[in-house]
């Protein structure tokens, strides 16, 4: 074991792993982190905290890492090289290791731009850092545990034991290289990767053809991204403005026809389409999980993590497996 | 190139205002080529001052000149003594034209009267584009002449981020993806395996980050220390 | 990824990048109240090959044009720069009219 995380454990054990996504409130108040906490538990085998998604200010990840572990929910703490150099991406690690944590998912983070793209104001001004890259950074978490160096080649004496992961765009152009891109992550030491959501299967398929022609699969678990859909409007939101996710017709006329069929009642048709994503999100799961060489599905459930118990139970990956010695 | 951009003359105004005697001082070489801060810019931003200070009743002489280079001594200094016959001298010279002025003109102060931007290139006309960043350490050979330091919004340095979106950048869609174009590079001059090697954390001291930076170029010096001893 | 955490829920479709217009220039002008009697100022920068041919042609018919607008006439307009109008404006002129 490299890390002894759960999540580690589940992967060992060969049965397909689940990982799912808290995201910090932005506020002092652990309050919020303890509730989803209290949600997911049982229904992963660890949870990604995000670390200031679209760059807004918000608990940071590790704090909420913690607070989610006392409550019983194996954290993944992120990592973006945006906010941090080296010096304080390593201090951060070890002080992250010294308080429990596991998991740590490598990132670039999104540009400080993207706080002010919605409808706060964010800190479109903020300086970036980018020291190091995503690659760089799996590479130095690999190097302090394995070799129990820090990146300028000091000693530690005690190295941080992290279940290292990073992230992987399939549909994200330029659609060749990304099979290298993400050899790259798994030869600096990338032991877990969990892809962006996935809605197009066949694109997906052809694209894990190329990953295991390459070999990754078998050094590194890939967990396929499976993003719940709420509306119609998301799905077509998705499709058309994140970049490297693109929404097949037939899905988004299934959640279309899904609200269309409720009728004017606004409510109704809420449901009909909740309901509906629910549906979609589990054929993702099952149709990912079929996949020769994925081992796994990060099921993001945004700001809906009471939906992830039906989920898991209509895809039958409930109960979570657990290990008496843990 | 340095490229600039003139500022909003508000603020060159607000500047201005309380000084009686104001020097704007053009450059001739890269700003005058973006149309910012040359000895032609240089005289409409002193027009621009004059018609201001005629309107808000500031008595104030404003004259313009405008001379080569400001980042060498041999070019403005023949006329430092004039210079220094203002009470402000606003360059419009890069920042290094400010800088430099400024360390050599004794109690004058030497206001900016551009913002300096970026080194670029003049893809077509009134279009400047940031190529460089200047990082002392320079590895177009690995990228296909495509610079991902200055070119990617994050500088990575082993591809391409999520964020890539029909080929551009996450921050605008008037921004190219700097990695986009170095792969699509690469695999026209057919090098994209050189970009299956993991590139390790860099050493930034020789960026910005190591501080101010110097070229010393010891035969140079020593030719020059030469000619003074000759001539003593 | 993370990226999308947000971005569904938050940001407006098409809402994309830096935002911030450039700020708009203030005209170094006061804005003032224009006296009943008041003339204009103008001056004219005419090139030579039509528009003072023109001005020319009409002084032989003479026909007669207002005597608060003065012309200079250019080689080609494409001569006229910035600072010439400039100039004029700093010398009182109020008004300035090309034509070529």
């Amino acid at each position: 074991m490299k890390s002894g995380s759960n999540l580690e454990r589940v992967i060992a054990s060969g049965k397909p792993a689940v990982t799912a996504e808290l995201g910090p409130p932005m506020s002092a108040d652990p309050q919020e982190v303890i509730h989803k906490a209290k949600l997911l538990k049982g229904y992963c085998d660890a949870a990604n905290i995000t670390d200031c998604q679209t760059a807004v200010v918000r608990i940071s990840s590790i704090a909420a890492a913690v607070l989610a572990l006392r409550e019983g929910l194996e954290p993944v703490m992120q990592m973006t090289c945006r906010d941090r150099n080296r010096i304080a991406m390593q201090a951060d690690l070890l002080g992250a290791a010294a308080l429990g944590l596991r998991n740590c998912l490598c990132i670039a983070g999104d540009h400080q731009s993207f706080s002010a793209a919605g409808k706060l104001k964010g800190h479109p001004g903020a300086k970036n850092v980018y020291d190091v890259d995503s690659i760089q950074l799996v590479g130095i978490l690999k190097k302090m545990r394995d070799e129990g160096l820090q990146e300028g080649g000091d000693k530690l004496e005690v190295a941080p034991k992290f279940f290292i992961g990073a992230a992987f765009t399939p549909g994200g152009e330029p659609m060749d290289y990304r099979p290298y891109r993400l050899k790259k992550k798994v030869d600096a030491g990338a032991d877990f990767i969990q892809t962006q959501g996935i809605y197009d299967v066949e694109m997906f398929k052809s694209q894990m053809e190329k990953v295991r022609n390459l070999g990754i699969h078998e050094k590194t678990a890939i967990l396929g991204g499976i993003i719940v859909p709420k509306s119609a409007m998301m799905l077509r939101y998705m499709d058309s403005s994140v970049a490297g996710v693109s929404v097949p017709k037939p899905l988004i006329d299934r959640m279309m026809k899904a609200k269309n069929d409720a009728g004017t009642d606004k409510k109704k048709a809420k449901e009909a389409q909740e309901e509906e994503g629910i549906k979609i999100a589990v054929e993702l799961i099952q149709q990912v999980l079929e996949i020769p060489g994925v081992k796994g599905v990060h099921v993001q459930a945004i700001e809906w993590e009471s939906a992830m118990p039906v989920i898991l139970k209509a895809a039958g990956l409930y109960p979570r497996p657990t290990f008496p010695d843990a | 190139m340095i490229v600039g951009k003139q500022k909003p003359f508000e603020e060159i105004w607000n500047m201005v205002k309380d000084f009686k005697k104001v020097l704007v001082y053009g450059c001739n070489t890269c700003v005058a080529i973006c149309h910012a801060g040359g000895g032609k810019e240089a005289e409409i931003i002193a027009s621009m001052i004059r018609i201001k200070a005629a309107e808000e009743g500031v008595p104030m002489e404003v004259k313009h000149a405008g001379i080569e280079r400001h980042c060498e001594p041999e070019y403005f200094e023949p006329l430092m003594e004039e210079v220094k016959t203002y009470d402000l001298v606003l360059s419009t010279a890069c920042g290094v034209g400010v800088n430099f002025l400024s360390e050599r003109i004794g109690n004058i102060p030497v206001y900016p009267g551009i913002n300096t931007e970026f080194f670029g290139a003049v893809p077509q006309a009134g279009v400047f584009t940031e190529l460089c960043a200047g990082c002392g350490n320079c590895i177009l050979h690995l990228t296909g002449g495509i610079c991902p330091i200055a070119r990617c919004s994050k500088s990575l340095m082993n591809g391409p981020c999520g964020g890539t979106n029909k080929g551009k950048c996450e921050i605008s869609q008037e921004v190219d993806c700097g990695w986009y174009l170095i792969v699509e590079r690469m695999k026209q001059l057919g090098t994209v395996d050189k970009l299956y090697a993991i590139q390790q954390p860099r050493n930034w001291s020789t960026a910005r980050d190591g501080g101010p930076r110097r070229v010393v170029l010891a035969h140079i010096q020593d030719l020059e220390e030469e000619e003074a001893k000759k001539e003593s | 990824m993370d990226k999308l955490a947000e971005s569904a829920e938050q940001r407006s479709p098409g809402s994309h990048g830096l935002a911030g217009a450039e700020s708009e220039r203030s005209s170094i002008e006061k804005p003032r109240e224009i006296p009943q009697d008041w003339e204009p100022n103008i001056l004219a920068f005419a090139c030579h090959y039509c528009a003072f041919a023109a001005a020319d042609l009409a002084g032989v018919m003479r026909l007669s044009y207002p005597p608060n607008v003065k012309v200079v006439r250019l080689p080609c307009t494409g001569k006229l720069d910035y600072i010439h109008v400039l100039r004029a404006f700093e010398r009182g002129v109020d008004g300035v009219f090309a034509a070529g």
